[in-house]
């Protein structure tokens, strides 16, 4: 058996069959899919604006509103496809922007090592004592709610702990032989980070980014929760719970509807995790 | 082992040094002036500068860090802008309270966790494993305002048996006010057990194939020593450790359990003081939150130390 | 236990042991029968992959959950283990039968004290009390050969050496005295002294107690050691069977004799052999050829071995095996095997040395205690891995390093590659000084000076082909014109054997051995004016060390490069060195031609490593000169001479105090010690049959 990855297509091929091995992938990957495409979508599948206001506040479901209508008698259902957005957008672009100042960091510190890799530690060290939920209040209470001061301190706050696992991958493959090889050829040490070490640790980075991403989607909702994600009218799950909590008692669908959707993306995504991580084990 | 102590310690010092540097950092940029939205926004110009005369908030910023950080070492951490009290009292009351909800939560969810873990681990691929997995995969995707928000309706709304807040009642008998406490402290832990039980799993199941476990089964020992006496001892130590480096994620738990539930505690005092631009309190608050955070590592950490015979004898 | 001596011990009948893999079923194991007479030691040989080590679990009926018994009866006692319950297989597992493993740190649990570990299966087995079962565990202990065993009582397993570790596994296999005793693989992964301390233990245990063993190993020369029967197996079939005089001298399956051809023999000192790889793989064992299992490989092969399964059967001077030509070996072959000097080894060429080392120190920073560390508050400790180390190397000549693990030997190869910096000493290569990590050494140079690593698993990057691994030094080197590229790679890959189709292959498709292959090419495409080899053979099955082995001599002769081999193999080195370094503890005790070695003079320490050398051959008398204590520790090494504290031979007081000095046997044969040459001449050889 001979495995020729040549072509993109041939790639993506690879890579669907090598999903298509782990049931929890199959499945995490349906999941996610298809609130990717809810979010895409959104315009065309919400039955109302999410913002326009209707005659009746919280009503029951009827078959005008399928999830019936919140306190400002908006479409609650119509609210929950335009708030897949938020999280479909902002928590990957907070990882990413985590990842794209963690991985670099964490990979000198992990092949330079010595004093730089002391100080770059010292720091992870200092702010993964620092718990997350206060990084983002403090952040958010200075500058204020918006999209962009979420993913800002999200992505801050990802950086200590996607530096120190990088890291330990990097300690790890930088003792394999194969690197000393690249060093007695003279290779650049620019090479050796990303020909040599980066494809050997992105597998597990990958897998990281998965879980990274769905705790990026519950500190979202949190926020949200707690009053100082996206700032309203703009639709968003956890705000949508904010709002909602008091009515639980009278209307549970106002607030179910958003912590079920926000669950199952969660669910989906650690599935794939999982799903990636047994398939890289069956190896 | 002494400098090991030294170590630690050292490491907690300068951890909170610098912690107390960013806290402050943050203070100092945020748009607001303490004396104004003290005072309120309809308060004299003149008003407001004598306050700010009297907080000593034209000094540079130098003096001002040594001063409140000095004052914050001896306890004192200024007046709330809001409360208009001294913030010890207010944080000291309600840390209290936040610590029984954690402090009930971890007693609960440690030993069921570990204990799941353990069943998985030994029974890997067999069915337990499956519906433990299972269970704890869906209780670490599930974030605490969502199970929050489905316990509520299952508990409080559907079968009636709690109430869905939880505002701790002086008069209220023992077995009435720890009611109240069920639920949040059930949220709280349902995420950490999905956490801890996954942890252990793997561990156990490592351990189960390791080299010395099958030691002691071609010994002939019987499989209940075996589970006990040579494979929890080495199994347990990983997540343990994990689960107490766990805190700062806990932290979130507590500060959105206690506003899911209306519980005073420190965390949705914090939040009150974010929303309010109360920056006294969310210094002093945040402060204190943040030590016990790291103050709970390293004990963690230097229970694990003398824990660990491998460890200690190095 | 056992009723008369007539009646074997254990009795396996027809075993089959399947395994269930995503490929299909696998038979481990086939059809194999034995029987494991009480007080006797039978040896069960064979490479790895063969299924020793599935029949030894089986035998306790302790398979992982994708493995199962498929047919055929392990009888012991009359009564079938296969189909025992749970409580019946406690009362046998530890009680009649005990085991020994491979591993023996990881076969201790870290947790546990020994002493718990221990007297747990005497208040299991035997209903002992504690204090009872504390007693006899120290008494065992004792027995064998345990310094201080109330001391070990109270230790983890982590603060004992290997070596007593493996003798606290043993004690505790003997504590119920049980019927049959399995060693599987008990001494792999031990330094040689140690492991030839742990051989003398269990003959002494057969002598003395007349223990019933199953010994497990891969290695002949541990075999011959200990066995009294040999067992052979290859692709989960018994092969041959006989006692281990047959075995040895005599093999009638053409994979024994195929096998003892790859050893390289140090028997009789000088005497030297070309060592014959057998070709081709072991074939999968998904699918079970029709054959004989060793067709594929085997010289003697006629149209009736394709077709027909050989059973095992009786030769005609007595012993088994499973060959239709069992009785017409071939002559050439026997002849090979019984060895007729030939020199393979690379000769030198001209006087001027390609490598200078001088006064090389190498010295590893102690672990450090966090903060107070990085404060610089507390005493840095040292590990003095390599102190004042001088060597030369000629050009197209090959120096072996000698020495047990940890003796600094891979040390001075990473500082000569610049993987390491020195921190003291003079390092000439080609005129050029070298003393520096590569980084900052001359680029023009890099390509002379090359690497082959010890474990093949990260030799190469798991993420590259295995035709883009060899072309990037002909491309970074130009030494062939671009478009030449492929076909460059292509030659090389011809020339290590494996042809133009392994060129888009992944690592994780290769074996071992194909690995170590791959790392060789690319080592020597720059064509190199020096090549490092770091132990390349250590982890490789004896019949694909021969071939890298070949590969290795083959490529040297080409393009007259010299080599620094690092080994703890003797046979190896004498097989590719004409010089060799004996190293202990960072120093180097004796340097000389590779014969020289072989004969007194030599320094004690050099006699204790050739008199612990297992080799397969039972008319080899030997010398048994055996080291006291473990190694002691590089942090804090022994004043004076860092042998003293083991030497058998130490003179006196002046091994404690002085540094020894050099005595020169010739120009190029050196010893470091204070025992004056004449007395060191004077010394009984380890080998006794002088040719």
């Amino acid at each position: 058996m001979i495995t020729q990855v040549s072509t993109p297509l041939a790639w993506l091929h690879w890579a669907i069959s090598d999903l298509a091995r782990s049931k929890s992938a199959t499945i995490g990957v349906m999941i996610i899919l298809a609130w990717v495409f809810v979010a895409i979508a959104a315009p065309l599948i919400s039955p109302y604006s999410p913002t326009e206001m209707h005659n009746a506040r919280l009503e029951p479901p009827s078959p005008e509103h399928w999830l019936g209508t919140d306190h400002l008698a908006r479409d609650v259902l119509s609210r929950l496809f335009w708030g897949t957005r938020v999280v479909v957008v902002l928590a990957p672009l907070s990882v990413f922007l985590g990842i794209l100042i963690a991985a670099p960091l964490g990979l000198i510190s992990g092949y330079v090592g010595g004093r730089v890799d002391t100080l770059i530690m010292r720091g992870v060290d200092i702010l993964l004592s620092f718990p997350t939920l206060l990084i983002y209040i403090l952040i958010i209470t200075t500058f204020g709610p918006s999209a962009v001061v979420v993913i800002i301190s999200i992505a801050l706050g990802s950086i200590p702990p996607i530096t120190r696992i990088v890291r330990s991958l990097v300690l790890d493959v930088r003792t394999k032989d194969y690197v000393s090889a690249a060093r007695l050829r003279g290779e650049r040490r620019r090479y050796i980070l990303l020909r040599e070490i980066l494809p050997n640790v992105s597998g597990p980075i990958i897998v990281d980014t998965m879980i990274r991403i769905g705790y990026a989607i519950m500190a979202i909702g949190a926020l949200g929760f707690l009053g100082l994600g996206i700032p309203p009218p703009t639709p968003d799950w956890g705000g949508m719970i904010n709002e909602g909590r008091q009515w639980i008692f009278a209307m549970p669908w106002i607030v179910l509807a958003p912590a079920a959707a926000l669950s199952s993306v969660v669910i989906g995504l650690n599935l794939l995790a999982d799903g990636i991580r047994e398939i890289a084990q069956q190896r | 082992m002494l400098l090991f102590l030294l170590n630690r310690i050292g490491t907690m010092l300068l951890t909170m040094f610098v912690i107390s540097m960013l806290v402050f950092t943050i203070a100092e940029v945020v748009p607001v002036d303490p004396a104004r939205s003290a005072l309120g926004p309809y308060a004299a110009q003149q008003a407001v500068d004598e306050l700010r005369d009297q907080l000593g908030l034209d000094r540079p910023v130098t003096v001002r860090y040594a001063d409140w950080i000095s004052n914050a070492v001896r306890g004192d951490f200024g007046q709330s802008i809001h409360y208009r009290r001294p913030v010890n009292e207010l944080v000291g009351v309600r840390l209290g309270r936040s610590l029984t909800l954690a402090a009930l939560a971890f007693a609960f969810m440690i030993p069921l966790g570990l204990a799941l873990g353990c069943i998985a681990g030994i029974n890997e691929g067999k069915l337990p494993d499956r519906i433990i997995s299972l269970m704890s995969s869906v209780f670490v995707s599930v974030p605490p305002f969502a199970s929050g928000i489905f316990l509520i309706l299952i508990f409080s709304v559907w079968l009636g048996w709690f109430t869905g807040v939880s505002i701790p009642d002086p008069d209220a008998s023992f077995f009435e006010s720890s009611k109240k406490l069920i639920l949040p402290i059930l949220v709280l832990a349902l995420d950490e057990i999905g956490y801890l039980a996954r942890m252990t799993r793997i561990t156990m199941a490592e351990v189960m194939k390791s080299d010395y476990v099958r030691t002691a089964v071609l010994k002939g020992i019987p499989r209940r020593r075996i589970i006990w006496r040579h494979a929890l001892p080495n199994a347990l130590m990983a997540p343990f450790t994990a689960i107490m480096l766990h805190v700062n994620w806990m932290i979130g738990g507590v500060v959105v359990v206690e506003v899911l539930f209306n519980y005073p505690g420190l965390g949705r005092l914090l939040l009150d003081a974010a929303l309010r631009n109360d920056i006294t309190l969310l210094m002093g608050g945040t402060l204190v939150l943040t030590f016990v955070a790291v103050a709970t590592q390293v004990v963690a950490d230097i229970g694990l130390y003398f824990m660990n015979p491998r460890v200690r004898f190095e | 236990m056992i009723n008369s001596p007539k009646a074997p011990v254990l009795n396996v009948e027809a075993l089959e042991v399947v395994y269930t893999t995503r490929a299909g079923p696998a038979k481990a194991v086939r059809d194999v029968s034995l029987e494991i007479w009480p007080g006797k030691v039978l040896g069960l040989v064979g490479e790895s992959g063969c299924g020793k080590s599935t029949l030894a679990f089986a035998i306790m009926n302790y398979l992982t959950d994708n493995a199962a018994i498929s047919a055929g009866r392990i009888l012991f006692c009359d009564q079938d283990i296969v189909r025992m319950n749970s409580r019946e297989l406690r009362h046998i597992r530890g009680n009649e039968i005990a085991m020994v493993y491979q591993d023996p740190m990881a076969a201790l649990n870290p947790s546990l004290r020994i002493g718990p570990q221990l007297t747990e299966v005497l208040v299991e087995h035997k209903g002992s009390s504690g204090v009872e079962a504390r007693d006899a565990c120290i008494r065992m202990l004792q027995r064998v050969h345990m310094p201080d065993p109330l001391a070990v009582m109270e230790r983890y397993c982590h603060q004992l050496s290997g070596g007593q570790q493996q003798r606290v596994l043993i004690a505790m296999a003997l504590l119920t005295n049980p019927a049959l005793l399995i060693m599987d693989e008990p001494t792999t992964g031990l330094d040689v002294t140690v492991e030839a301390e742990i051989l003398d233990l269990i003959s002494e245990l057969k002598r003395e107690f007349d223990t019933t063993i199953l010994f497990i190993s891969h290695s002949l020369g541990v075999i011959n050691r200990v066995a009294d029967q040999v067992v052979v197996m290859y692709a989960g079939e018994l092969v041959e069977q006989g006692s281990a005089q047959d075995i040895f001298l005599d093999p009638r399956h053409p994979y024994t004799a195929a096998l003892l051809r790859c050893v390289p023999k140090i028997s009789a000192g000088v005497q030297r052999t070309t060592v014959r790889p057998i070709r081709g793989k072991v074939p999968s064992l998904h699918a079970t050829p029709s054959g004989c299992v060793f067709e594929s490989r085997c010289d003697r092969a006629r149209d009736r071995c394709r077709t027909e399964h050989p059973e095992i059967e009786q030769t005609a001077d007595g012993h088994w095996a499973r060959c239709f030509y069992a009785d017409s070996p071939d002559p050439a072959e026997l002849e090979a095997l019984r060895a007729g000097p030939a020199d393979t080894r690379v000769s030198p060429i001209g006087d001027a040395p390609v490598l200078k080392i001088d006064g090389l120190r190498t010295y590893y920073k102690a672990k450090d205690q966090g903060l107070a560390g990085i404060a610089g508050r507390h005493k840095q400790g040292f590990v003095k891995a390599v102190d004042n180390v001088s060597l030369d190397l000629g050009r197209n000549s090959t120096l072996g390093i000698v020495g047990e693990s940890g003796c600094g030997k891979t040390t001075i190869a990473k500082c000569v590659a610049g993987l390491v910096p020195p921190n003291a000493g003079k390092l000439d290569f080609i005129g050029i000084d070298i003393a520096k990590v590569v980084e900052q050494r001359p680029v023009e140079m890099l390509k002379e000076l090359q690497m082959i690593f010890q474990n093949p698993d990260s030799t190469l990057n798991p993420k590259r082909t295995v035709g883009e691994a060899i072309a990037r030094p002909l491309q970074l080197f130009g030494t062939v014109p671009q478009s030449e590229i492929r076909n460059e790679v292509v030659r090389l890959l011809d020339a290590v054997r494996l042809g133009e189709e392994y060129y888009d292959r992944l690592p994780r498709q290769l074996s071992g051995g194909e690995k170590q292959r791959v790392a060789l090419a690319r080592a020597f495409a720059g064509r190199p004016t020096l090549v490092l080899c770091d132990e390349p053979l250590s982890s490789l099955d004896v019949s694909v060390q021969a071939a890298v082995m070949n590969l290795l001599q083959e490529f040297q002769q080409e393009y007259g490069t010299a080599m620094v081999f690092i080994s703890h193999d003797f046979g190896v080195v004498n097989q590719l060195c004409s010089s060799v370094a004996v190293m202990y503890l960072g120093k180097i005790c004796e340097t000389g031609p590779t014969e020289a070695l072989f004969k007194p003079p030599y320094h004690p320490y050099t006699g204790a490593l050739l008199a612990a050398i297992p080799i397969p051959d039972p008319t080899l008398e030997r010398n048994s000169i055996r080291l006291l204590g473990t190694v002691p520790s590089a942090l804090d090494p022994p004043s004076g001479c860092r042998f003293h504290t083991r030497c058998p031979r130490k003179i006196g007081p002046i091994c404690e105090q002085e540094t020894p000095p050099w005595r020169e046997v010739t120009q190029e044969h050196r010893i470091h010690c204070h025992i004056p040459l004449k007395e060191l001449r004077t010394v009984d050889p380890v080998f006794r049959t002088e040719q």
